[in-house]
């Protein structure tokens, strides 16, 4: 795809106009920002809700919300403004020994009582199921495209 | 302060030696388990930065991966251990066992019981380098694309570690030559036993 940025695991970007990606979410879960007024979005891969006072990055879900939100304001976006899309949280083990992961289901649940905090309104989501995704947001419209590792593709 | 990011050639021989060490162990059982001469071996290892994972694997290929969780019987969870079959190899492998590959189930379990040899012996080679005792989990499998799998175990340690030991892996018999991926995943102290390995060397 023309015009693509890609978003690794644990990392944020933030564009005006680019198709933001990024590749093989399996527990972990894609966050996209969008400000609709200015056409600013932001995708992030995160792999924690929660920061419990660490330092600053973008694998925590809380701070990875606040860092596009700060790095969408300087593009000309607006907090209040701001929806939010989400997509992941698989389960692909199988034979589960280990109930340590099965960790898509708690991100889930507490990526949205942090959107709840920051006031941000979660329009749409794609989440669990037993197989990978990889993710395309593109922020000159703010669809987001999910695409499945086994075939198959879903627009949120 | 050791930092795991940038190690000399000598410590990175000595992280090869581990896994030379632990193969080893594996390719004997799987010898006596098969009777036949199967032999495997370490010729590179690398550190790498979880971020950064996509330059040392094909990213979007689809994998079997078996992870099992390595349990420090004193401290508890000391990381993971997870093995990359690349598809062609998974075959390879099972055609080598089995002599078939038609049953799909039969050839992730088979897939699986090479996990788990692997990380019985892993964890044999740490208990004599290191002296530390370590139990593997029975192994959990899953088939996706090579950095799902990958993203469902960091989760698990992205706030205790960033690093990643990749031990590129060769399995050989008279016939075959498969390359697997042997990837450790270590928590905070598991880091710290693997600088004590690399104590032994300076």
């Amino acid at each position: 795809m023309r015009n693509e940025m890609l978003v690794g695991i644990g990392e944020f970007r933030v564009a005006k106009g680019a198709v933001l990606k990024t590749v093989g979410l399996g527990s972990c879960i894609g966050i996209a920002l969008y400000d609709p007024a200015v056409k600013v979005g932001g995708l992030a891969h995160v792999m924690l809700p929660q920061s419990n006072g660490t330092k600053r990055s973008a694998k925590y879900a809380d701070h990875a919300v606040e860092m596009m939100i700060e790095a969408m304001e300087r593009l000309g976006g607006k907090r209040d403004r701001v929806i939010a899309k989400m997509a992941g949280g698989a389960q692909l083990f199988k034979h589960m020994t280990m109930d340590m992961l099965r960790i898509g289901d708690r991100n889930v649940e507490a990526i949205s009582s942090i959107l709840d905090d920051f006031g941000i309104r979660l329009v749409s989501k794609d989440i669990g199921g037993d197989q990978g995704r990889t993710v395309y947001f593109f922020t000159s419209d703010g669809r987001m495209l999910v695409r499945y590792s086994r075939g198959g593709e879903l627009w949120i | 302060m050791h930092s795991i990011e940038n190690l000399s050639e000598i410590e990175l021989d000595a992280l090869r030696e581990l896994g030379n060490i632990g193969v080893g162990k594996a390719a004997t059982s799987l010898s006596q388990m098969l009777g036949r001469i199967i032999e495997m071996s370490v010729p590179v290892v690398k550190v790498v930065k979880v971020q950064e994972l996509h330059n040392v694997i094909d990213v979007d290929k689809i994998v079997a991966g078996v992870v099992t969780a390595l349990d420090d019987v004193e401290d508890g969870q000391a990381g993971f251990l997870y093995i990359n079959f690349p598809e062609q190899s998974s075959l390879k492998l099972a055609e080598a066992l089995l002599g078939d590959t038609s049953d799909e189930e039969m050839v992730d379990s088979t897939l699986m019981e090479i996990g788990n040899i692997l990380s019985s012996a892993f964890c044999d080679a740490t208990a004599e380098m290191l002296e530390k005792i370590l139990i593997p989990t029975p192994p959990s499998f899953a088939k996706d694309i090579a950095i799902a799998v990958i993203d469902a175990i960091v989760s698990q340690l992205a706030e205790k570690s960033d690093y990643v030991v990749v031990f590129e892996t060769k399995l050989e018999d008279s016939e075959n030559e498969i390359e697997i991926l042997v990837m450790l995943f270590p928590n905070e102290k598991f880091v710290e036993y693997i600088f004590q390995l690399l104590g032994m060397v300076e």
